[in-house]
């Protein structure tokens, strides 16, 4: 009793903070339920008496097409994660058990990379996507995300790949098991948290990504969310009931999949070292 | 001759590694997609920014063609003063919203590091806002400012701190505070857990010596919770410093670098340079530009990282 009454003061910054943090999305909930006439009333209704449903099967099926972007978005993302893991996983393994010559360049480049803005590649990618008839093509998209999600993907790799012990493959290669083998049946299942980690960090970053899209999608049937979104704000006539159910259909493929990942997520960042 | 003794003895010594392409004991072939994909995705495109930047090549004018003009971009770029307001807008907004992840996470982290009830249920609230991609929190953030019936008019005019509805993002001041808000709001559930993880490391022992030396909250706050936690702090400044100066999500769809030029960092004036006005020259050399400011991030990020593995 006492506890709780000493930390009152706590509990209510805390509280004053968190409805600074938690004010967007209850505004988007209650909008995306309400009527569009009621949008515009004043004092707005919080909590809609009739929740409209309805909106969020308009936005998928009506005007908006929702569907079309999500359906874009989850192929481009998902396409973007198998491809950096493909890609990334072999690397990463070679960075934490070989030692080579440039290996440290190699890991300084990754690291330099990752902190690129997609501005500093964007003329570059677009001329190649050009020469390569990749413009207006979803393939172009899952191309040009993965020139940013491979260093970040080998980076967290790396780090977590550091932190498996080389005995536990060395024991199964004495045993003349090869290289390949041990890495498949040894490595890959220990790393598996890992792997998941920075797949789904591949499959957010493309999710959210705006910039690639922006310069390479001009037709409105290819659009991923992040661009249906920003076009739809454009617009003279906005239906915000609308918008803010798509708003919330967007954020929840990431909200699941970031609820997996999420303990692993703060270590990788403060693991993932270039130092041995 | 002595040397060349030496030289010779050498390789007897050291196990010399052969060059082999055997993926038992050479990683090459574990390399080579990563190579050849960051040598096509990453290395041309730098190199051809680069190059670009040193050239006049205007999209809207395909009868010039690409022509080699030297360093006059750069002459250009840093004698023009709006250049360099741009430079010190994008600093100046960095530095606000950074800031404000500091302030706002800090305190976060600090609360909930006490020993206090909920502590779960204010993280996975945390999560909410952590988890919302950066476009949806933008838009979101569009329809909260809205000059007529945005809620954040709404609730300021109930409690008379403005009298009449205010369009945040039509005027210049407001635009450039409102954008920022929102990169704040985006970023500081990044800077809170990072922060709490900290604080965690901290020794109990150390907090209770403290406790019984009769040390109060700031005493404790300032000699001993930020000395421990300063690497952690230092790693995540820098990491969201980067992040906030490459923000292109937030002001894109808030207010696409206006009104006028009031939002407009390096970012969106370099990719307004080469897809809004198509002066590929410029907008290269501009990104060049942000190129070289970012390098100098990331080795400070390195070394800050080095220095904490070391402790």
């Amino acid at each position: 009793m006492s506890k709780t009454f000493r930390n009152f003061p706590i509990h209510l910054t805390l509280i004053l903070i968190f409805s600074f943090m938690l004010f967007p999305i209850f505004v988007m909930l209650s909008t995306s339920l309400q009527t569009y006439e009621n949008i515009f009333n004043w004092p707005p209704e919080w909590f809609p008496a009739e929740p409209q449903w309805g909106n969020y099967i308009n936005v998928w099926f009506g005007e908006y097409q929702f569907k079309t972007p999500f359906f874009n978005s989850l192929i481009v993302a998902t396409l973007t994660a198998i491809i950096t893991i493909i890609i990334a996983f072999p690397a990463s393994y070679a960075l934490s058990r070989f030692h080579f010559a440039g290996r440290n360049s190699m890991l300084f480049f990754v690291l330099v990379t990752q902190m690129f803005s997609p501005v500093v590649l964007i003329v570059g990618l677009y001329q190649l996507a050009q020469s390569y008839s990749l413009l207006n093509t979803l393939a172009g998209l899952v191309i040009t995300n993965c020139a940013f999600t491979l260093p970040m993907a080998v980076w967290l790799l790396h780090g977590y790949l550091k932190n498996i012990p080389v005995t536990l493959e060395q024991a199964a290669f004495v045993d003349g098991c090869s290289r390949i083998k041990g890495v498949f049946k040894i490595v890959m299942p220990l790393a598996a948290p890992g792997i998941a980690m920075s797949a789904i960090y591949a499959f957010i970053m493309a999710w959210n990504d705006l910039l690639i899209p922006l310069i390479f999608i001009s037709k409105s049937s290819l659009r991923p969310v992040s661009l249906a979104l920003t076009d739809f704000a454009g617009q003279n006539v906005i239906y915000w009931h609308e918008m803010m159910a798509a708003s919330i259909l967007t954020t929840l493929p990431i909200a699941v999949m970031f609820s997996f990942v999420q303990k692993y997520f703060i270590k990788g960042f403060m693991a993932g070292s270039i130092k041995e | 001759m002595e040397l060349q003794v030496a030289k010779q003895k050498q390789p007897s010594l050291r196990k010399k590694p052969r060059l082999t392409l055997s993926p038992e004991k050479s990683p090459f072939l574990y390399l080579l997609p990563l190579a050849i994909f960051m040598g096509i995705m990453v290395v041309y495109p730098v190199g051809r920014v680069i190059y670009l930047s040193f050239t006049q090549n205007l999209l809207t004018r395909p009868d010039l063609g690409i022509q080699f003009i030297g360093v006059e971009n750069y002459i250009t770029l840093f004698t023009s003063t709006e250049f360099w307001s741009t430079v010190l807008r994008t600093t100046v907004w960095t530095l606000l919203s950074v800031g404000g992840k500091i302030f706002i996470g800090f305190s976060i982290a600090w609360l909930l590091s006490k020993n206090i009830g909920f502590k779960k249920l204010y993280m996975l609230l945390l999560m909410i806002p952590w988890v919302t991609p950066m476009v949806v929190a933008a838009v979101a953030w569009r329809w909260l400012y809205d000059g007529q019936f945005g809620m954040i008019n709404y609730i300021l005019t109930q409690v008379n701190i403005i009298q009449e509805p205010i369009i945040w993002l039509g005027n210049k001041q407001s635009a450039f505070i409102a954008t920022a808000v929102t990169d704040i709001w985006i970023g500081v559930p990044f800077m809170a857990m990072m922060f709490l993880a900290g604080l965690q490391s901290i020794p109990v022992e150390l907090q209770e010596s403290a406790n019984m030396d009769g040390a109060n909250e700031l005493q404790q706050l300032f000699l001993i919770v930020l000395p421990v936690i300063k690497p952690i702090v230092l790693v995540a400044t820098t990491l969201s410093a980067i992040w906030t100066f490459n923000s292109f999500g937030v002001i894109w769809p808030l207010t696409r670098g206006g009104p006028v030029d009031a939002t407009q960092t390096l970012i969106v004036e370099a990719y307004k340079r080469s897809f809004g006005s198509f002066d590929m020259g410029m907008g290269a050399a501009i990104a060049v530009v942000i190129f070289l400011i970012l390098l100098f991030f990331t080795v400070l990020y390195k070394r800050l990282l080095m220095k904490q593995e070391e402790m």
